[in-house]
């Protein structure tokens, strides 16, 4: 009964590798310490909720990752190097294999204590702080990075089996492992024009989607983000992980004991690592090719007399790195020699890059989807490419409603049909169809893999066109429409402008009470901006508060702002009690400033901008050059501004949402060339009808198609 | 029984081990001489497992060693350089032993150290040369194991700590059926220590006895005559050498003592002595008859 | 009892043997005593337990011991005598050294003079202990 991982000798390596694995501990605990730090200060409200800057949190583990990885093993590994060492741990009565899988137990168990430290004082700071923890996040993250643990090592693994000398090993191991990453990714980057085409081949073969190598990833997550609760990501690099760190046992029993001091490089493993030196510069001419065949040749982008010279040239520089790679790593002319036939490799390569994904795209082109066919549909979210933790900009709860949702309707079927047809037939003329906007229709018509429709460019006409049927749609999806309107799920944090993060609380919480009384139409009616799809639904309160949530529901974070008036009353006194409190001197103050100026006008920058009740003006509506000619004062030039201002700066205030109307006031103030510090304050001022009647003449004389009516201040 | 059939090892380009075929019986004291790079050091580490042959086998009961830990049990190796692990003291070394050598004797541990006097928590890399190398026959014995191979380990022993490992080894021989092989680059080192000698040459064993019966069966004749003779009067007799100054010739035979003195008597002559050879004589006569010079062969010089 | 001269030419197992005989002709070993042990010998000694346990199977099989299961070697009653014969056997080596050395002219008297001035430090030796 033999065991794989042996405890006696577990218990040594663990104990030989105690000093780099505190070192680890610690460093990562520090790090926590700092990017957490940074992160409080920065966004302390989007830290209330459960969320992980991925880029902030996640990018440093990963780094730290690639050099503690190599630390470990090379460490761990270093007796495969000197003779006497290595004749000692051969001599043991224990197989190769259970050497290896000892020592990678060893290894990670010391890694996942670093890792774990990092998760623990991450959850004691928040704690400390008093912020919630989004558990199945951070319990996703972590998986993620044990598994590119395991990636990691198992690569530095293999490469120190084969390569001996740490530092052939640690370069080869990395060209092998990443650099066809970094090709691909590089690769899809440049062709994403239409990633139609790569797209079908990524869904089917992960190996080709960057995203799906978690280790493997750190250029193209820092620049795109990642998803880390992507499971088929997840099971992915997990398969993959195993399947290296198996790779590496091979490798480690097959080595030679008495390679102690020779540095051996397999010739597979050469041969891979010298194309891999030669390709990055075939790549231009490669992109160039596999455009030229999907699109044809753009006169105007590059004359055609370039392209033979090009391809010349290229294949030159290609060939002179593939050659000098082997000269530096071999030094023996011969061996360079020999190496050249096998610089066909890149070549053929490169021509895989250039044809095979076009047939796959053109294969795909070929078949339009039936609307009979479309079972249902889905809006893409494009989820591996967006950062989902990125709070600002982007997911709205509306929007995360929407790329959950799975319609089936008859008509938008033949509309998906119809456009599936379009697409086909723009692919294949090879126009240039740029998606903007990442509009796309995943589509289930019964096959084994998803299809793709691509929405054409936002500016053309048939989007607005099928944007308008698919509205359409939408509205009329009365489980689409109930799920929008329904409250966000999840833990959610609110904030409101102008209150403090427990008084925003207090205000969400009556709103959600009222929100819940409400019918979904009213509820609709709430709804704040989501972007292109929906329309808002107007509604012509005087009362222009709003309250913005940050949510964090599964593993998805998005926003969502909500609008507080007359139908949630209870939401709106609150809000207007504290923003009184908090600003009624202030705005007082400001407006009666304001009237003085009307008065008697200075050029005084504080009123550069300003925000005063529902609509935005600034000095030049209150004072511009035709006015400046024609009138004496802004009073003459404005008289119905000047009554409603003066009218305010008098008034009472009230809580009162069935006799109030909000203003708030804006200034802008230059602190240096660059920022701008803008001071908020908003109060609700008691308005008898005459006042309220100057005010709706007021906001009708002004109409803008462009934006709301109702004008909700950004952060 | 250790066999080695049709063993050859390389590295790269040089070959080190070519066919070699040994036999290292139970209950012994196996005594391996060559000069340095003749592959003495090779052959134990291919029989301790480190090394694979390229051709043939090292078996162990008829079950290959390499990456056996089952047979590895039953072996222990001590080499001429040797490794402790970093910064350890005996008793971190001994927890490792213990671990993975099926057999260790933690009481065996515990009486060795009391009899060489060594401190086992303190730690190695402060212990002398010589201490290092008791600290390792300690351990290497506590393992209890069958085969137990010491590369050149007396060399670095004082005498007094020389007669107690051995008669540790002879101990384990008598009472266990061990079997000890020792290197040495001191002939006479190995003559009072083994009981079975092989000389190892550019890879392969060129000679393989027991050592009592190489001393014994090997002899120096000095013999003379009143009348004048040639060799052939010795015919019938086995010699490795002859030589003749005057009328006194110097023979080197082989054969069995009595039954030789008896026929060369039967002679008559006026001289007649029988000397015994040392170790070394024995061995550069029987390399001369193979048609090696000592000299070449071990680098020494002879005595 | 036993010593071993390492640093002899002799082989160590020739040397155990005359040491044996020597032993059982002194009378330093009784008749049917018992031998030492191989292993207590070789611990003492240092010497190599087969090379011993050859030299006991030599004077085993010349009849000089014998051995017990279990209990160890004893020495056989006629041990000395065999020695003895054994030894009277070189008389005849001894007559023809007589016999040569007549030849080259020593004279008698010299031959007898070495032989009585043998037994007689020898006699010395005995009433001194």
């Amino acid at each position: 009964m033999k065991k794989l991982i042996h405890p006696g000798f577990f218990r040594e390596i663990f104990r030989q590798l105690r000093g780099k694995g505190l070192v680890a501990t610690f460093i990562l605990a520090g790090l926590n310490l700092v990017f957490f730090s940074i992160y409080l200060t920065r966004d302390p409200v989007k830290a209330s909720i459960g969320h992980f800057d991925a880029r902030l949190m996640v990018a440093p583990m990963l780094i730290m990752l690639y050099v503690f990885v190599p630390v470990m093993v090379f460490g761990a590994y270093r007796w495969l190097n000197k003779r006497v060492e290595s004749d000692f741990y051969h001599a043991i009565p224990l197989t190769r294999t259970q050497i290896y899988a000892t020592t990678s137990a060893a290894i990670f168990l010391w890694l996942s204590i670093a890792l774990g430290s990092y998760a623990v004082v991450h959850a004691i700071l928040r704690t400390a702080f008093g912020l919630p923890i989004n558990w199945l996040l951070f319990l996703c993250v972590f998986v993620n990075m044990l598994i590119a643990m395991i990636e990691i090592v198992a690569a530095f693994s293999i490469g120190l089996s084969l390569c001996g000398r740490g530092f052939t090993a640690f370069f080869q191991s990395i060209a092998v492992l990443f650099l066809p990453r970094v090709i691909l990714t590089v690769f899809w980057i440049l062709t994403e024009v239409d990633s139609g085409f790569t797209l079908p081949f990524s869904m089917i073969l992960p190996f080709f989607n960057p995203e799906y190598n978690i280790a493997a990833t750190p250029i193209h997550s820092l620049i795109y983000g990642i998803n880390y609760a992507n499971p088929l990501a997840m099971l992915y690099s997990l398969v993959m992980s195993t399947g290296l760190l198996l790779l590496g046992g091979v490798a480690f029993r097959k080595r030679k004991s008495e390679l102690a001091e020779i540095p051996y490089a397999s010739k597979v493993l050469q041969a891979a690592t010298r194309v891999m030196f030669g390709m990055p510069q075939l790549l231009s001419v490669t992109v160039i090719l596999n455009v030229w065949l999907r699109y044809g040749w753009d006169e105007d982008f590059m004359p055609r007399e370039i392209l033979i010279p090009l391809v010349m040239t290229s294949i030159l520089f290609s060939f002179i790195f593939y050659c000098l790679y082997e000269l530096i790593s071999s030094r023996k002319m011969k061996k360079v020699v020999k190496a050249m036939p096998g610089y066909v490799l890149c070549l053929a390569l490169s021509a895989f890059f250039i044809f095979v994904p076009f047939w796959v795209g053109k294969a795909r082109t070929l078949t339009p989807i039936s609307a009979e066919k479309i079972k249902s549909f889905r809006i893409s979210n494009e989820s591996t490419i967006l950062i989902p933790s990125n709070i600002s900009g982007s997911e709205t709860w509306s929007d995360y409603v929407l790329y959950h949702h799975t319609f089936s309707d008859t008509k938008a079927n033949a509309l998906i049909a119809n456009q599936s047809k379009e697409d086909c037939k723009n692919q294949q003329k090879g126009d240039e169809v740029n998606i903007t906007g990442m509009e796309r229709i995943i589509v289930n018509d019964g096959g084994l893999f998803r299809k793709m429709v691509n929405l054409p460019a936002d500016y053309s006409y048939s989007l607005i066109n099928f944007k308008e049927a698919f509205l359409k749609i939408c509205k009329n999806d009365p489980a689409f429409t109930e799920k929008v309107a329904a409250y966000p799920k999840g833990q959610i944090t609110y904030y409101a402008q102008g209150l403090s993060l427990s008084e925003a609380r207090e205000v969400g919480r009556l709103f959600r009470e009222d929100y819940e009384k409400l019918t979904d139409e009213q509820r609709m009616s709430l709804i704040g901006s989501y972007g292109t799809v929906i329309d808002v639904v107007q509604s012509k309160s005087p009362i222009a508060l709003s309250i913005g949530l940050y949510g964090s529901y599964g593993t998805e974070n998005y926003t969502a702002t909500y609008r507080i008036n007359e139908l949630t009353p209870n939401a709106a006194k609150a809000m207007l009690g504290y923003l009184n409190a908090r600003n009624a001197e202030t705005v007082k103050k400001e407006l009666k400033t304001l009237v003085e100026w009307m008065e008697h006008p200075k050029n005084d920058p504080a009123f550069d901008r300003f925000n005063v009740g529902t609509r935005y003006v600034d000095q030049w509506n209150l004072w511009n050059y035709e006015d400046q000619k024609k009138f004496a004062t802004p009073k003459e030039a404005h008289p119905d501004e000047y009554m409603l201002l003066k009218a305010l700066s008098e008034a009472p205030m009230t809580d009162d949402p069935s006799h109030c109307v909000t203003f708030s006031i804006v200034s802008y103030e230059m602190s240096s060339l660059t920022s701008v510090k803008t001071q908020i304050a908003a109060a609700g001022f008691a308005v008898d009808d005459t006042l309220l009647a100057y005010i709706e003449l007021w906001i009708a004389s002004e109409d803008s198609t462009e934006e709301f009516p109702f004008e909700v201040l950004d952060l | 029984m250790i066999t080695a059939s049709f063993v050859t090892k390389r590295f790269d380009d040089t070959v080190a081990l070519q066919k070699l075929n040994c036999t290292i019986p139970e209950g012994c004291v196996y005594g391996l001489v060559g000069s340095n790079g003749s592959g003495k050091s090779t052959l134990l580490r291919l029989i301790s497992g480190i090394y694979r042959p390229e051709e043939g086998k090292i078996t162990i009961d008829d079950q290959e060693v390499f990456d056996n830990p089952a047979v590895k049990n039953r072996i222990v190796f001590v080499p001429d350089e040797l490794y402790f692990l970093p910064h350890a003291n005996l008793r971190r070394m001994e927890q490792l032993y213990a671990s993975v050598y099926e057999h260790f004797s933690l009481e065996r541990f515990e009486t060795l150290l009391k009899e060489f006097s060594l401190n086992p928590d303190k730690p190695l890399n402060t212990f002398s040369k010589g201490m290092r190398r008791q600290a390792a026959t300690i351990l290497a014995l506590s393992c209890c194991a069958d085969y137990i191979l010491f590369d050149e380990t007396f060399d670095g022993l004082d005498p007094v700590m020389r007669n107690l490992v051995k008669n540790l080894l002879y101990n384990e021989v008598m009472e266990r059926k061990a079997t000890a092989v020792v290197t040495s680059h001191s002939l006479r080192e190995l003559e009072d220590t083994c009981d079975q000698l092989a000389l190892l040459h550019k890879g392969g064993i060129i000679f393989e006895s027991d050592v009592d019966h190489l001393k014994t069966s090997l002899f120096k004749v000095q013999i003379a005559f009143s009348d004048d003779y040639g060799r052939e009067r010795f015919d019938g007799v086995e010699m490795l050498s002859y030589e003749k100054q005057g009328s006194v010739a110097t023979m080197i035979v082989r054969g069995d003592r009595g039954e030789t003195e008896a026929k060369l008597k039967a002679l008559a002559p006026v001289l007649f002595e029988v000397l015994p050879l040392s170790l070394e004589e024995v061995f550069v006569y029987e390399m001369g008859q193979r048609g090696y010079e000592f000299s070449e062969v071990l680098k020494q010089e002879v005595k | 009892m036993f010593t071993i001269d390492k640093l002899s030419r002799t082989p160590i197992y020739e040397q155990l043997i005359a040491q044996f005989e020597y032993g059982i002709l002194s009378g330093e070993i009784a008749p049917d005593g018992k031998l030492p042990s191989v292993r207590e010998l070789s611990q003492k000694l240092t010497i190599n337990p087969n090379t011993l346990q050859r030299a006991y199977a030599e004077i085993e099989r010349r009849g000089l011991c014998y051995s017990v299961p279990g209990s160890g070697r004893f020495l056989t009653k006629d041990a000395i005598l065999h020695l003895r014969s054994e030894a009277e056997m070189k008389i005849n080596e001894f007559a023809e050294l007589a016999e040569k050395l007549r030849e080259c002219g020593v004279p008698k008297t010299a031959l007898l003079n070495v032989v009585t001035s043998v037994y007689a430090s020898h006699e010395r030796k005995e009433t001194e202990q």
